[in-house]
Parts: C-alpha cells; sequence; structure tokens
C-alpha cells in the first residue's frame, strides 16, 4: 500500500490540504455538540464529527451553533487538541474527496515561527503519530498518520516558490509570521511571529503591526518581501506603501499557480515529499 | 425558436471557497463573456502557467534540509 503524503495548513480561519491528487480547503470552525433544535443546512463543509471519542461540529455549521464569538484557539502555538481536530478532518476531507486510503499516512503541518520549538513540535507530534477514529455525519474512517513533521508558518510558503534572498510575510487570522531568508536559508535574528491577525485585529491594525515590527527587526523599505495569507490581496495596496517591491507569493503546484492562501500548505506538501518520499 | 440559451450556476455563499468563486467572477465584468471565454480555455487546453523561479536541485534540496522538521 503506497503513502498517502499531505501538506496541511490547520489554520485557525481556514484549512488547506495539498496532495498529489489535488487540493482542498475548508472552513475550520469547531464547536462542542450541541443538540440543536433546528437542523439547518449551512454549507458543503459542515461536520458533525467524533475524532477519539470527542465529538462536535465543524466547519461553516461551526460557526453559527457556537455560543462563543470566536472558535479558534489563536496564539503562537499550535500543539493543543484543535489542530488534531483539524489536521484529522482535513485528512478525512481529502481522503473523501479523492478517493485515497487513510492507512498509511505522512504529512508536514505547521506551527508558528516562534512556536516552532522541540518541546512544542514533540507535543503536536505525539498528538498526530498514531492511529485515529474519525467518524463524520455518522461515516466512520480509521486514519493511520505514521509521520509527522513540523514545518514553522511563513518558512513552508517560501518552499511553494523560493526566491534566494527575500522576506516572507505571511499574516494568518491570528497571528503573522516574518521571516528572513538568505541564500534560501532563514536567518533567525530578523525573523519572528507577532501575535495579531486578521481575525483578531482590523486590516489597519495588522498592516502597521506588521510594518512597525518588521522595521524592528531592521527589514528594508526596499527589501523583495514576499506577502502571503488569505488576505494578502487586500492588504497588499497598504504593504506596498511602505515595502515598495512587495508583492504576492504564488505557490506553484503541479506547474500552476496557485492563490496565495495556499503558500504554506504547498510548501509544506513540498516539504514532505522532501522527507518522506 | 429561441435564439439563446441560459445556463444557471448557483453559489453557497456560506461557503469560503464558492463565495470567493463568486466574488472573484462578478470583479471580471461581463460574467457572461468571462464564463464563456472560461470554457473556451479550457476546452483549448489551455493553463495559466506558473512564473517559477528556477533554483538548482542540490541548492534546493540543501536548504530543504536546513528545516528540521
Amino acid at each position: 500500500m503506497s503513502k498517502l503524503i499531505l501538506g496541511i495548513d490547520a489554520g485557525n480561519y481556514e484549512g488547506k490540504t495539498v496532495g498529489a491528487q489535488g487540493v482542498d480547503v475548508w472552513k475550520t470552525n469547531i464547536s462542542g455538540l450541541t443538540e440543536r433544535k433546528v437542523a439547518e443546512v449551512f454549507g458543503e463543509d459542515d461536520m458533525e464529527f467524533s475524532v477519539n471519542g470527542r465529538a462536535g461540529l465543524a466547519g461553516t455549521i461551526a460557526k453559527y451553533e457556537s455560543r462563543r464569538k470566536s472558535n479558534g484557539m489563536y496564539g503562537q502555538s499550535k500543539a493543543h487538541w484543535q489542530t488534531e481536530v483539524r489536521v484529522l478532518l482535513s485528512v478525512y476531507r481529502y481522503a473523501m474527496k479523492y478517493g485515497v486510503n487513510t492507512s498509511r499516512v505522512s504529512l508536514v503541518t505547521g506551527q508558528p515561527y516562534v512556536g516552532h520549538t522541540e518541546a512544542e513540535k514533540g507535543v503536536l507530534k505525539a498528538l498526530l503519530q498514531r492511529t485515529h477514529e474519525v467518524s463524520v455525519n455518522g461515516n466512520r474512517m480509521s486514519i493511520t498518520i505514521e509521520e509527522v513533521g513540523v514545518a514553522p508558518e511563513g518558512v513552508g510558503a517560501f518552499f511553494s516558490q523560493p526566491a534566494q534572498t527575500c522576506k516572507v510575510l505571511d499574516i494568518g487570522s491570528g497571528t503573522v509570521n516574518a521571516i528572513s531568508f538568505e541564500d534560501y536559508r532563514v536567518t533567525n535574528y530578523n525573523s519572528d511571529t507577532f501575535n495579531y491577525g486578521t481575525e483578531v485585529a482590523s486590516a489597519n491594525e495588522v498592516v502597521d503591526g506588521a510594518i512597525q515590527d518588521t522595521v524592528a527587526l531592521g527589514w528594508n523599505t526596499q527589501d523583495k518581501v514576499y506577502v502571503c495569507g488569505g488576505s494578502a490581496a487586500q492588504l497588499l495596496p497598504e504593504i506596498k506603501r511602505f515595502y515598495i517591491n512587495a508583492e504576492l507569493l504564488a505557490p506553484v503546484y503541479r506547474g500552476e499557480q496557485l492563490a496565495t492562501k495556499y503558500a504554506n500548505a504547498v510548501g509544506f506538501y513540498t516539504l514532505a515529499n522532501g522527507s518522506f518520499r | 425558436m429561441k435564439k439563446r440559451k441560459v445556463l444557471q450556476a448557483s453559489f453557497n455563499l456560506e461557503d469560503t471557497f464558492e463565495a470567493d468563486l463568486l466574488t472573484y467572477a462578478i470583479a471580471q465584468g461581463d460574467v457572461s463573456k468571462y464564463i464563456k471565454r472560461l470554457i473556451y480555455v479550457d476546452k483549448e487546453g489551455f493553463r495559466k502557467p506558473a512564473e517559477v523561479r528556477t533554483v538548482e536541485t542540490d541548492v534546493l534540496r540543501e536548504a530543504m534540509n536546513s528545516v528540521k522538521l
């Protein structure tokens, strides 16, 4: 049985999955399972799930069925149960969409750059690397994850379309990863993760914050800055007022250009292919 | 006899992917012409080729190995 190799960007807003068969995206809201008096139809990504005994709602439906305003554990680490659920539901969706077997899965997923420590990676790997029992809308699936790699967000995006010397500004819903590269390598002294994003701050706050905080890291107005993330296209004009050479990071997948929000997932898939094939 | 045939497509506004497609399609201006152009491009087998920056394989391999997964 051949391996299923995937790159999974399990974001707080959307989950993006890339593999040899194609790509998938879904709305990653998660809420506890509540008894609904009126059963409405929401999105095609609606999932009433049970993952290793933990039950809940995921997808568009969870946004409306949750009492809380926010459905994400936004922050500088993804080493927690919500990531486990999001990764497993991503694998489930991908398997259903493309009709692939989930008995041998190898994947690379992401962690904010500052949270990319041995300890945090260890927690995330321990959560993921085993056999899981997943049930979605009554359909059961066993998923065995054999190999897990954890890459820093923004660094993953870089490998979707590498450039020798550049900056990557990866604007997520909860964090912004600002990563510098020289000769295709990360330079740590001028890279960081900022604890704000487009779902927890206004567009202006995110752009102003990202510019001020990257200038504090020593970034220059002339630098080649590649911007990625779901809101990158909307934010780019404001970013270009300071970083005049900024442009969207266009991930390359099977010789074609995908939307910039897939940058991390495509890069994770590239890294997974490099490590696990 | 009718000289025009109208096709319909529905978009689920609760689905971010579909809502994105709809917004993008509307932004292209004349949606009818846009869709016909897309069909033509698909029928003729054109794809938007990515502008790929070339990197030597071993340089890329070394760079990828420098990321501790």
